[in-house]
């Protein structure tokens, strides 16, 4: 019996995605294994920003809040407060979570620009809160965390490979979650509202309470990545809540491809190794993502995974016709 | 005594600096409906521009004033015909999100260009009108009577403009409705170029004058832009009247704040103010709904 | 998840009214868009609603469905009053709608769209009864084989017929239909026509907006006239083509059917 490996299935292709993951530890550079952790934390976040951004259609920047939340209350629980990292985790997808659903419920009041710019304000809240409370945030200088530990495991960016494993579960759990969403009843619903919001509500759906639902399922893994990378790099501190993280990971999602399962995944690590690429032009880093950024919306719309879907579809096209010439040609006889 | 002075000279001028930032962005949201993100960056760059002619060229703001403005006009220009036209023919639905994105892009670039060729160190420029003045017993810089003086003098031309030309009535149809407007003949298109343009060349001279007044830093257009949607929304985008309004409103608030409160709590209640007013009257003091 | 909606009961309930409205007023600004709008529908029956390019009539759908709020007066539906609901409540007791421009929901193949009517518009759908209601639906339009078909890719024909597969599968009480012809052909016209006659005799009160006569006269039972927000006429078709007022407004001519 031939065994078929179907590459539409999906455990294939997180099979063969996680094989080349772990390849790249074959390298043994602790910093390409730095990399692919950065990578796979920012796909991790931007996947779940997807759900709302993209999958639901309600643009916002409150994703960057819900992950460096996530970094400070693990640092603080931590450091100020001393628990284990594990509790600092937990609490991070908690606080999180309680996040999202308060500015869930209150931006989601309005539409389009305007929810944007409550999104903003909380961000403009948030650094101005961090820098403030000095005695829990330490202000400017940010917090200094300590690694994971997880069974006597030191998890921290001098212990690659349980870093390594643990980002790998992350952004594993955030495909899952993006994967059994979308072919939910709920994924249904939030691409039904995307696509005609009025269509989608006159069909019985509802749409204040179907977006928060797509807020709060965002916001719990991007706290704990950002209690990950809290721990991992060692630092969270109010830089986290600048410009560049946040186009970062707006860049991974819109040139992977807003509203796609691979598309912020596949943008993210892009992102990533051209940085790595243009390492001597470092400096001009921001102008070539923001090229990046404006030739995907203004060319490739629907990120780059379009390409890939316009290839499987010429494929499939192909592959189909040729079964079809082969099945008439079994038929007929010849 | 002279503290309450200080403090209102003070008020006049942030408002007309704010006043000056915001009605080109005001402008652009009431033609185009979309929220022009490099808004702040065109600021920095009417700054700069200002800073290379006369630091590093020797020149005066008798040139760098007027450069700055042309210069910010034509990056306008190309503004809306690279990246704010093409994304507004191509969705309907994700307009908002897609220009934002593009805008936002556009600024992280031109922020970058600036660190790049200036550098990130903090950088002066000398005083527009150097000198000082006595108003009602305080001593004012003729510099700060100009800034104050030109906020309404923008804010007058500008409602001379709309009202009063021709072009000026074909942006505010295109504003009202644009098919209406292609009905009558009216290229929307030529508007919403026009009015990019002139809303960038108001944000470079409200750059020139920031410059002027403070001091020149990459970053420094993001407060103004932070404020200007502050005015925006309070006084309803769109909205010239609203804006300038608004303007003054907010200008008092910064100045008085400054001199007495001096408290962390001003910056987030006024972020939470901001919330509020999208929440509960997003069209403003006068913007339509 | 089913939520308590709460409704209230008529004590006037009459079994062959499905929906009734009464002073009926909605402005826009300062202008009145509905004023004052009374009018019966009985079960069963094919209510037409016509009038001149702003009369109120897309307004009226968007009232009745909740897509608009009501400023003033009562709507009752199969017996409840459905003022308070909110617009995606309002499908879930059986009042489904079209629109004047063919909705869709463009990323997703044919048949999804239909389920996004039978998951979300009638709550007792669940299991194996979704598959059957899906292709019961399609066939009944007639888009059984393009039901793997993106529905971006559809002609406006089909986008008018999945829309209304969308409708059905809600399993509505009463379908209100806003425009169904607008910019077919006659064939493609025809078919929609053959389409809501089969809706019809399926025991589903229908009402159309429409702008061409033809379909209009010829299928409905009742007619209403609108004018400016109010009711000029309403009757038999033949009683309205009649009246001068409507003539005069709308018609412009006797209109021989």
């Amino acid at each position: 019996m031939k065994l078929k490996i179907n590459i539409y299935d999906f455990k294939i292709q997180l099979l063969i995605i996680s094989i080349m993951l772990f390849l790249t530890l074959l390298f043994n550079d602790i910093y390409v294994t730095h990399l692919i952790i950065l990578c796979m934390i920012y796909s991790a976040v931007a996947m779940n920003w997807n759900i709302v951004a993209g999958y639901t259609g309600v643009m916002h920047i409150a994703q960057q809040p819900f992950f460096v939340a996530g970094g400070y209350i693990s640092g603080i629980l931590s450091v100020k407060l001393g628990y284990p990292s594990i509790i600092g985790i937990i609490a991070a997808a908690v606080i999180a979570l309680l996040f999202s659903l308060v500015i869930g419920a209150v931006s989601l009041r309005v539409k389009g620009i305007y929810l944007l710019l409550i999104t903003l304000a909380v961000r403009l809240i948030m650094l101005s809160f961090v820098l403030y409370f000095i005695e829990w945030t330490n202000g400017d200088t940010g917090i200094l965390l300590p690694p994971i530990e997880i069974l006597g495991v030191k998890i921290n960016q001098f212990n690659a490979i349980p870093s390594f494993i643990f980002a790998y579960f992350l952004m594993m759990a955030s495909l899952i979650l993006v994967k059994v969403i979308s072919d939910s009843k709920l994924g249904l619903a939030f691409i039904s509202l995307r696509d005609s919001e009025i269509y989608a509500i006159s069909r019985g759906i509802n749409p204040y309470r179907t977006k928060l639902t797509a807020f709060v399922l965002s916001s719990w893994l991007t706290g704990i990545c950002g209690a990950f990378y809290g721990h991992y790099l060692g630092t969270i501190g109010p830089w986290d809540l600048g410009w560049s993280l946040l186009v970062t990971l707006l860049a991974s999602m819109v040139l992977g491809g807003l509203g796609t399962l691979y598309g912020p995944l596949l943008g993210s690590f892009v992102l990533v190794f051209l940085n790595e690429y243009f390492r001597p032009l470092q400096l001009f880093r921001p102008t070539i993502y923001g090229l990046l950024l404006i030739s995907t919306l203004i060319l490739l719309p629907n990120g780059l995974i379009s390409i890939l879907t316009k290839l499987k579809s010429r494929f499939h096209l192909n592959f189909l016709t040729k079964m079809n010439i082969m099945k008439s040609k079994i038929e007929s006889g010849t | 005594m002279s503290i309450i002075v200080l403090a209102i000279v003070n008020g006049f001028v942030l408002s007309s600096m704010y006043a000056i930032a915001s009605l080109g962005l005001t402008l652009q949201w009431g033609v185009l409906k979309v929220l022009n993100f490099s808004h702040g960056l065109f600021m920095t760059w009417g700054a700069y521009i200002a800073y290379w002619i006369i630091a590093m060229l020797g020149g005066n703001y008798l040139i760098a004033l007027p450069s700055a403005i042309i210069i910010s006009f034509f990056m306008g220009f190309i503004l809306y015909n690279f990246i704010i036209g093409p994304l507004q023919t191509r969705s309907k639905t994700e307009i908002v999100s897609n220009v934002f994105i593009g805008t936002l892009a556009v600024s992280i670039i031109l922020e970058n260009i600036v660190l790049i060729i200036f550098g990130g160190r903090y950088k002066g420029i000398s005083t527009i009108i150097p000198g000082f003045s006595n108003i009602f017993g305080a001593q004012v810089s003729n510099q700060q009577i100009l800034l104050i003086m030109l906020g309404p003098l923008c804010f007058g031309f500008l409602l001379y403009f709309l009202s009063r030309t021709r072009l000026g009535m074909a942006v505010r149809a295109v504003a009202q409705d644009n098919v209406g407007a292609a009905i009558v003949g009216i290229d929307s298109r030529k508007v919403f170029a026009f009015t990019v343009s002139i809303g960038s060349c108001l944000a470079g001279l409200a750059g020139v004058l920031l410059g002027a007044y403070y001091y020149l830093s990459p970053q420094m257009g993001s407060a103004p832009l932070i404020t200007a949607l502050f005015v925006l929304v309070l006084g309803g985008m769109g909205s010239v009247k609203g804006t300038i309004i608004a303007s003054y409103i907010i200008g008092f608030i910064d100045a008085f704040s400054r001199f007495y409160i001096g408290n962390f709590w001003a910056e987030p209640i006024l972020f939470v103010i901001f919330i509020l007013v999208i929440l509960f009257r997003p069209q403003g003091l006068y913007g339509v709904k | 998840m089913v939520e308590e909606l709460s409704f209230e009961k008529n004590s006037e309930y009459e079994d062959n009214i499905i929906l009734s409205c009464a002073g009926i007023c909605k402005n826009f600004g300062g202008m009145a868009a509905l004023k004052n709008l009374d009018f019966q529908v009985e079960r069963g029956a094919i209510f037409g609603i016509a009038g001149p390019n702003g009369a109120g009539k897309t307004t009226l759908f968007n009232v009745i469905s909740k897509i608009l709020p009501l400023d003033q007066g009562r709507v009752q539906f199969d017996g409840k009053y459905i003022e308070k609901l909110s617009a995606h409540e309002v499908c879930r007791y059986g009042l489904t709608r079209t629109f004047q421009i063919p909705q869709i929901f463009k990323s997703i193949p044919v048949y999804k769209n239909v389920l996004v009517g039978t998951l979300f518009g009638n709550m007792q759908q669940e299991g194996d009864g979704i598959h059957n209601n899906i292709e019961e639906v399609l066939n009944f339009v007639g888009l059984q084989e393009k039901r793997d078909k993106i529905a971006e890719e559809l002609s406006l024909f089909e986008r008018k017929a999945l829309m209304i597969a969308t409708a059905l599968a809600t399993k509505p009480k009463m379908l209100m239909l806003d425009e169904p012809v607008a910019g077919l052909s006659k064939i493609e016209a025809n078919h929609i026509m053959e389409l809501i006659n089969k809706i019809n005799d399926n025991n589903i009160t229908l009402i159309l907006i429409e702008h061409n006569m033809d379909v209009l006269m010829g299928i409905s039972n009742r007619v209403m006239i609108l004018h400016h927000g109010e009711k000029i006429c309403e009757g038999s078709p033949e009683k309205v083509c009649n009246d001068p007022t409507v003539i005069e407004a709308y018609l412009g001519e006797k209109y021989v059917s």
